[in-house]
This record gives structure tokens, sequence and C-alpha cells, in this order.
């Protein structure tokens, strides 16, 4: 009797003890929202260009391969007209990004342009170049040329030219991370720290690291953090 | 004597509940230590708070703009992209028709959220067409710039899939899926160019 009670109350004390893991956060966007977000944002008006500095970084899926699942480190600049333009390291699966062949999820420098129209929209996903996650950083910027063009630049070099945003001038910029998975996985996607920079021109031709605002979708699997204007740093914490 | 065994059936009593209270407390204690340690583990785990970061050594009004820095940066795209590198492999094996059009209907997502990957016999079974042109051709047919890089002259496959596609979207935006897609192949190598969604270029 004693000694069964004494194996009871011990179990019962070990338990309390060990204390109860925290619970993942289970609000996933994935369903009603399509994609889990965790950026930095700024909004203005007559913006005319659009500077990004990303690094090169492990991010991960987590959900294997599947024709839709990515997660992403990008820029945007979204239109007047509200199309908008997008540049950044695509992490995704390999076929789905260029048929290389290896079966693998693999990551792809893209750039994008999005017409107006909202869910009516059409967009146009430009593969620039394979890369491997190295931590080398690339320079992507999106430049106002005319009209509705606007230059699209990696590392200075021109490799692209945007015609079909409606778009001359930008109202919102947006920097950091998107995930989407082959279903509503919660916290599958991961990340590295690392950190993004950008910076806006605004209508008179002048550059400047913007003041930005938070957007963090819970349950991404990531977050991030903002140290100052034009900064976002990928799954980091204030000292 | 009854008195005495009374007394001793007392103490043994209380020696049995002083154990258990020693034991119960020294459990406690080492449930408490390895929680302690489970915290410590967790805050580990957490990212470790980190200073400000430097701000970049470049920036737009630095970026290359000589002709040496320009070069570089389009000979390494030319190394890992291989529609921008001049040279071509063995029309022997370019892209089939055949291929291209599986590969493309692999990319297809089923209709509503949240996407899955079709079967591989719902794919097969989807409504595709698919032509040969030249990126320039094609790229003016739907009033879109040339990539710089890539030669106007360059062969490509163009497939448009009469399937579910879903767009990179813009945070806080609605997502965007659409029931076509056209891709872009460049046919000496297998290299995915270009992905419209919502596109249907070939019919």
């Amino acid at each position: 009797m004693w000694s069964a009670m004494t194996v009871l109350i011990l179990m019962l004390a070990g338990v309390v003890g060990m204390g109860t893991p925290a619970l993942a956060d289970m609000n996933c966007y994935y369903g009603p929202r399509g994609h889990c977000y965790s950026n930095a944002i700024y909004n203005g008006s007559g913006l005319t260009g659009l500077w990004g500095y990303l690094p090169r970084n492990n991010t991960t899926i987590n959900t294997g391969l599947s024709a839709d699942a990515h997660i992403s480190n990008e820029i945007w600049l979204n239109m007047d007209g509200d199309g908008y333009l997008e540049a950044g390291t695509v992490n995704w699966n390999d076929s789905h990004a260029y048929d290389g062949g290896c079966g693998c999820q693999a990551y792809d420098l893209v750039w994008a342009d999005t017409t107006p129209g909202g869910r009516q929209a059409q967009q146009w996903q430009h593969v620039i170049q394979h890369v491997t996650p190295n931590g080398a950083k690339d320079s992507f910027e999106f430049d106002h040329a005319s009209g509705y063009d606007w230059n699209v630049y990696l590392n200075g070099s021109q490799v692209g030219h945007s015609t079909v945003t409606g778009g001359s001038s930008g109202n919102e910029m947006d920097m950091g991370g998107e995930y989407a998975s082959v279903s509503c996985q919660p916290a599958y996607g991961s990340a590295d720290n690392f950190d993004d920079w950008a910076e806006v021109r605004d209508s008179g031709g002048n550059w400047f690291y913007p003041p930005i605002h938070t957007y963090i979708d819970s349950n991404c699997g990531f977050d991030g953090i903002s140290y100052g204007d034009g900064e976002w740093s990928w799954n980091k914490h204030t000292p | 004597m009854e008195q005495a065994h009374s007394v001793i059936s007392k103490m043994r009593h209380s020696l049995r509940l002083a154990a258990v209270v020693a034991v119960v407390g020294l459990t406690s204690l080492v449930g408490a230590t390895v929680a302690l340690g489970q915290i410590q583990s967790a805050s580990a785990a957490t990212p470790t708070p980190n200073p400000p970061p430097a701000k970049p050594p470049a920036s737009p009004q630095a970026r290359c703009t000589n002709v040496a820095c320009t070069n570089a940066a389009r000979a390494a795209r030319a190394a890992d992209f291989p529609p921008a590198n001049p040279s071509m492999p063995n029309r022997s094996t370019w892209l089939t028709r055949t291929t291209v059009l599986d590969r493309a209907r692999r990319h297809a997502e089923t209709a509503a959220s949240p996407n899955r990957p079709l079967s591989q016999a719902d794919a097969t079974a989807l409504p595709a067409a698919a032509t040969e042109t030249t990126i320039g051709q094609f790229d003016a047919s739907q009033g879109i710039a040339n990539d710089p890089d890539i030669a106007a002259t360059r062969p490509v496959w163009v497939v448009t899939v009469h399937g579910w596609a879903s767009a990179l979207t813009l945070p806080g935006r609605p997502a965007i899926q659409k029931n076509v897609y056209t891709e872009v192949y460049d046919e000496p190598t297998g290299t995915l160019i270009l992905r419209g969604i919502g596109i249907a270029a070939v019919s």
C-alpha cells in the first residue's frame, strides 16, 4: 500500500517538476490568406525606386516538394495602380524553378511583375539565376524609367524591364519573408538569422532608408525585427 | 506491552511519512532542476539577442556603374543560369515536346486552397499545348520586355497548361490563384526562364 502510494506520488512530483512545453502557435494563415509573412513595411507616395540588399541564407519549407511550396526573402514595391514588382531569393521546388532535375528544393534569384486587378491580376515570374545559400549578398533594384516602365537590376547589371504593373510610382515598400506550403502546417517554415536592407527613392530622386512598421503573421515558423530605418532582421531579437 | 506496541507502530508510521516527504521533496527538487534546465535550453534555442547590424557597404548611390563591375555581374549570372550563356549543348540533347509538356503539367496545383500537388495521373490529364519559338518572338507576342542577358534568337518551348497556379503575393493582399498558366523553357538546356500566372499564350 505504502509502496504503491509512494510510486504514485513520485510520478506526480516528477511530472509537475518537469513542466509542460509551450504550445506552438496554431494561428495558421495559409487557408484564407494563402501565404504567411514576416516583413518590414514603409507606406509612402511618389516612390520612383527601390533598392534591396538581401543575403542568400538558409530558408526552409520543411513540407517536401510540391507545386506551390516556397519560402522567399524579398523586396516588394506596390504601385499606385495596385500592380507590383518584387525580387529576391526564393527557395522552392527545383522542378518548379527550372527543372534542373535534382529532385530537390533549390534557391533561385527571381523577380516578378504583377498587373493591377487584385485576385484577377496576372503575374510574370522571371528566373534570374540559380544560387546556393552561401551567405553572399545581392543587390536588387527597381528604377522608374518612364511611363509604366521600370528597369530591374541585379548587382548593378540590368536583368529585366517591367511594363505591366500599370504604375509610374510606388506607394508601399515591403521587405522580408513570404512562406507557403502544401497545407496549413503550423510553424513549418524556418530560416537563419540574417539582415535585409532597403532604400527607397522619392519623387525628387533622393534615396533614403525609410521608417518602417512591421507585419508579422504568427505561425510562419520564423519572425523578425527591425532595428532601424530600412532594416529587417530575420529571427532576431532585441538586446 | 500493548501500549509499547502502539508507540512502536506510531513511530514506524512517522518514519514512513518522513521518508515519503523526503523522497517527494527530493523528486520535486530534481524536477525543478530539470525544468530549469528546460527553460535554459529553451532560452538557448531562442535566437540570441542581437545588436543592430551595420549598414551595408553598398547603396543605390554607389551601385555598380562601370563596365568591369557590370561585366562581372553578367558573368556570374551566365555561369549560374544557362539561358544567359551564349553556348548551347548539342541539339540531340534539347528538350522534347513530350518532356516539356510533362514538366509544365506537373507544376499544376489543385483548385482550392489549401493547395496540394496533383497526382501524376491528374496532372497528365490536364489540357496543355506547346509550341516552339524564340524568346524574342514570345516576348513581343505578349508585349513584355526582353531579358537583356538572353539572346532574342534563343529557341524556347512555350507551354500553356489549363491547371491551377499561384502567384507570389504582396504581403497583406489576397492570394492569387489562376486556372491557367504559361511556362517558357530554354529549349537547349531545359531551364525554366519565365512563368506567366493567368496567362494563356498557346491554344
